[in-house]
């Protein structure tokens, strides 16, 4: 076996190792000057959009696939879709409005639907994504009285294949 | 046309081309660190601790990739550092993929038209480590090379 290929790419692993060190080093002194800054501790901006919605004491309740489709055929319950527009571009339940959750803050809560005591039904990706959660709580801090978080979100809607 | 894109010239384009994707991916990132600390961040996989000296060190890292790709002394330093990024964009993607997370790309800052379902990311990266893997056995395969 040839050994200065390796020798060589060690030498290079070494001088990729710090230059990889070298830049985060820079990432943050360069952090030091700007404008807007990256904050320390980094709060995931599930967190970050909670503490921007005021709180409650009311929590959203968990509906099944089987509650969410009788609702839906029934015409009894406004569906939220929380996911970003391009992930909803992609696929939705049918009526549904796109409020995403990057789009909620303190400042602008979202737009209650007429009747505040209306079903609503929130949902995103799948069973472990967060962004229903801070929409529900969202809604129900603009004074919707009846949030429901759908289990299992698009992915378990989809998957059921419900159609009209 | 016909020449310059030719057999012979075929291992200096690719090798500008993947110097230029990471040149602007690091260039289109490096403005935002708290939407790519959020991508990061997206794909559960990465501890708190951990996103911000990534959010804030990749970036500068790819630029200097691609620079380095783009020189002659660091071409093999920078095909290595092509080879391992594309690598861990490929295991992060199909991570996202095998959980079902909606992970929006953050591959190339906040730039829309690059905005990726996690399936067509991951089949994106698998195209990048291909051409990271071909570029690197082409430099590293013949250190002293003078051709390309």
């Amino acid at each position: 076996m040839n050994r200065a290929p390796l020798q060589n790419i060690s030498r290079d692993l070494a001088l990729v190792s710090a230059a990889f060190l070298l830049s985060i080093a820079l990432g943050f002194f360069v952090n030091l000057f700007r404008s807007d800054p990256l904050s320390f501790p980094y709060r995931v901006r599930s967190a970050r959009m909670l503490a921007g919605v005021p709180g409650t004491g009311k929590e959203p309740h968990a509906i099944t696939l089987a509650g969410a489709e009788a609702a839906w055929r029934k015409g009894a319950a406004v569906f939220v879709d929380a996911r970003e527009s391009f992930f909803f571009e992609e696929g939705h339940i049918p009526r549904a409005i796109n409020l995403p959750a990057s789009k909620i803050t303190g400042k602008k809560l979202p737009a209650l639907p007429a009747d505040p005591a209306a079903n609503v039904i929130v949902y995103c990706s799948g069973g472990d994504c967060e962004d229903s959660g801070i929409v529900a709580r969202a809604l129900l801090a603009a004074g919707c009285q009846n949030v429901a978080i759908l289990s299992g979100g698009w992915d378990a809607w989809s998957a059921a294949k419900i159609s009209q | 046309m016909g020449r310059l894109v030719g057999r012979k010239n075929f291992p200096m384009i690719a090798r500008l081309i993947l110097a230029a994707i990471f040149v602007v991916a690091g260039v289109l990132k490096f403005p935002d660190p708290l939407g790519f600390a959020d991508g990061i961040s997206g794909f559960r996989l990465v501890p708190v601790w951990a996103i911000p000296p990534l959010a804030l060190g990749i970036p500068i890292f790819e630029i200097l990739t691609g620079a380095a790709l783009f020189s002659a002394r660091f071409r093999p330093a920078g095909s290595l550092a092509a080879a391992g990024l594309s690598l861990a964009f490929v295991l992060l993607y199909a991570w996202a993929f095998a959980r079902g997370l909606d992970v929006r790309c953050s591959c190339f800052g906040n730039l829309e038209v690059f905005r990726v379902s996690t399936g067509a990311g991951l089949l994106r990266a698998l195209a990048l480590l291909a051409l990271s893997a071909w570029v690197f056995i082409r430099v590293c395969g013949r250190m002293p090379s003078k051709q390309d």
